[in-house]
C-alpha cells in the first residue's frame, strides 16, 4: 500500500514538473549559442557607396531541442542593450522542421527580433517527447557606414511557454 | 521492479529539472572605420585651362575659363569621437604669376551622412601644401553617380602677380586626401 502511495506520489509529482518544465534548450553548444562576424562578409570597394549587403548566418547555426507535455510556443526576443544600434535590424527563422513526432508550426519565414517578445514557432502533444535538431538560422540587415565603427553586442533570448 | 519503476520515476523527475534554463544567443557584429576617396568627371580627368591674351591693346589677359566636370566623393565610418577632412593640393609647379582657384559647390545626391558632418570649409587656392575643404567628415557616404552625386569642383585660373606671368604650357597634378583629423 505504501508503496502504491510512493508510486501515485511521484508520478503526480512528474506530471507537475514536467508542466512546469517545457523546455527549450541548444543542442550545438557554444557553436550554437554565439554568432560573432569579427570581420562583415563584404567590404565597400568603390568610393561614395553604402554597405549593400546582409550578413547571414549558416542555415542551422543554432540547434533547439523542444520537450513539452501538450502544447508549446517557442518566443524570441533581443535583450536591450546600450552596445546595439536600432539601425541594425536583426532577423531570425526557423530553417527546417527538426526531427521528432511532435507537430511544429510557424517560424519558417524570416522575423525581426525586437526588445519585446514575439511568438516564433509552436507545437502540438509533446507528451512528454521531443522536437529535436530544430535548424536556426539569423540575419542581420542595415549595414551602414553611418554607425560609428565599434563592435555591436546583444543577446537574442530563446523562452518556452506551454504544458 | 516496485524499485524499478520508482529509481525510473526519480530519474525522469531530475531529467525534467535539469532543462530548465532558456538558452540564449550571443552575438556580435564588428562595424570597421572605412575611408575612401574618388573622383568622378561628366568629361575627362584632363582639366585645360587657358589664359588668352587680349584682343585689344591695353586689356589684361582672360583668366575667365573655368571647368566644372569633376565630382568629389567619398565614403567614410568612423568610431565616436573621429573626425576627418578632405585636403587638396598640387603635385607640380603652377605657372609663374598664376594661381589654381578651386570651388567646392554644396553637396548634392542620394547619400546621407551622419548629422553635423561634412561641411564644406571654404572654397581654396591649390598649392604644393595641402589645404582642407570639407571637414567633420563622420559617417558619410555620397553616392557615385558623376553628375548628380558628391561635391563638383570648379577649377579656376586667377592671376596673382601679373608681372610675373610667362608663356608657355604647364602640367599639373591636383591630389586629394581623406585622412583622421
Amino acid at each position: 500500500m505504501k508503496t502504491c502511495l510512493l508510486i501515485i506520489f511521484l508520478f503526480s509529482l512528474t506530471g507537475i514538473m514536467m508542466a512546469q518544465t517545457a523546455s527549450v534548450t541548444i543542442t550545438n553548444g557554444s557553436q550554437g549559442a554565439n554568432w560573432n562576424i569579427p570581420t562583415l562578409s563584404s567590404s565597400i570597394t568603390k568610393a561614395g557607396k553604402n554597405y549593400e549587403h546582409i550578413e547571414t548566418s549558416a542555415l542551422n547555426h543554432t540547434v533547439l531541442k523542444v520537450n513539452s507535455l501538450v502544447f508549446w510556443n517557442v518566443s524570441v526576443q533581443q535583450t536591450v542593450s546600450s552596445n546595439w544600434d536600432p539601425l541594425l535590424k536583426l532577423y531570425v527563422r526557423r530553417s527546417g522542421d527538426g526531427t521528432g513526432l511532435v507537430t511544429i508550426s510557424g517560424g519558417s519565414a524570416f522575423q525581426q527580433v525586437t526588445g519585446a517578445s514575439s511568438l516564433f514557432f509552436s507545437g502540438l502533444l509533446g507528451l512528454g517527447f521531443g522536437r529535436d535538431n530544430i535548424p536556426i538560422q539569423y540575419k542581420i540587415e542595415g549595414l551602414s557606414v553611418l554607425l560609428p565603427a565599434k563592435t555591436y553586442t546583444t543577446t537574442i533570448l530563446f523562452t518556452i511557454s506551454g504544458l | 521492479m516496485k524499485y524499478r519503476a520508482v529509481i525510473l520515476l526519480v530519474v525522469i523527475c531530475f531529467e525534467s529539472l535539469a532543462q530548465t534554463l532558456p538558452p540564449t544567443v550571443n552575438m556580435s557584429i564588428a562595424m570597421p572605420p572605412v575611408a575612401l576617396i574618388d573622383l568622378l568627371t561628366t568629361s575627362t580627368m584632363n582639366v585645360n585651362l587657358k589664359v588668352t591674351a587680349p584682343a585689344e591693346a591695353g586689356n589684361p589677359v582672360n583668366t575667365t575659363a573655368s571647368n566644372a566636370s569633376s565630382w568629389l566623393i567619398f565614403t567614410s565610418a568612423v568610431a565616436t569621437g573621429v573626425s576627418r577632412s578632405i585636403k587638396g593640393n598640387v603635385a607640380g609647379t603652377l605657372p609663374p604669376g598664376i594661381r589654381l582657384r578651386l570651388d567646392i559647390s554644396p553637396y548634392i545626391g542620394s547619400g546621407a551622412f551622419t548629422a553635423s558632418s561634412c561641411f564644406v570649409t571654404s572654397n581654396v587656392y591649390l598649392t604644393t601644401t595641402p589645404t582642407i575643404f570639407i571637414d567633420s567628415i563622420k559617417g558619410a557616404y555620397t553616392g557615385i553617380t558623376a553628375g548628380s552625386s558628391g561635391y563638383k569642383l570648379t577649377y579656376a585660373l586667377e592671376v596673382q602677380n601679373y608681372a610675373s606671368i610667362r608663356s608657355g604650357s604647364t602640367t599639373i597634378t591636383v591630389q586629394y586626401t581623406i585622412a583622421d583629423n
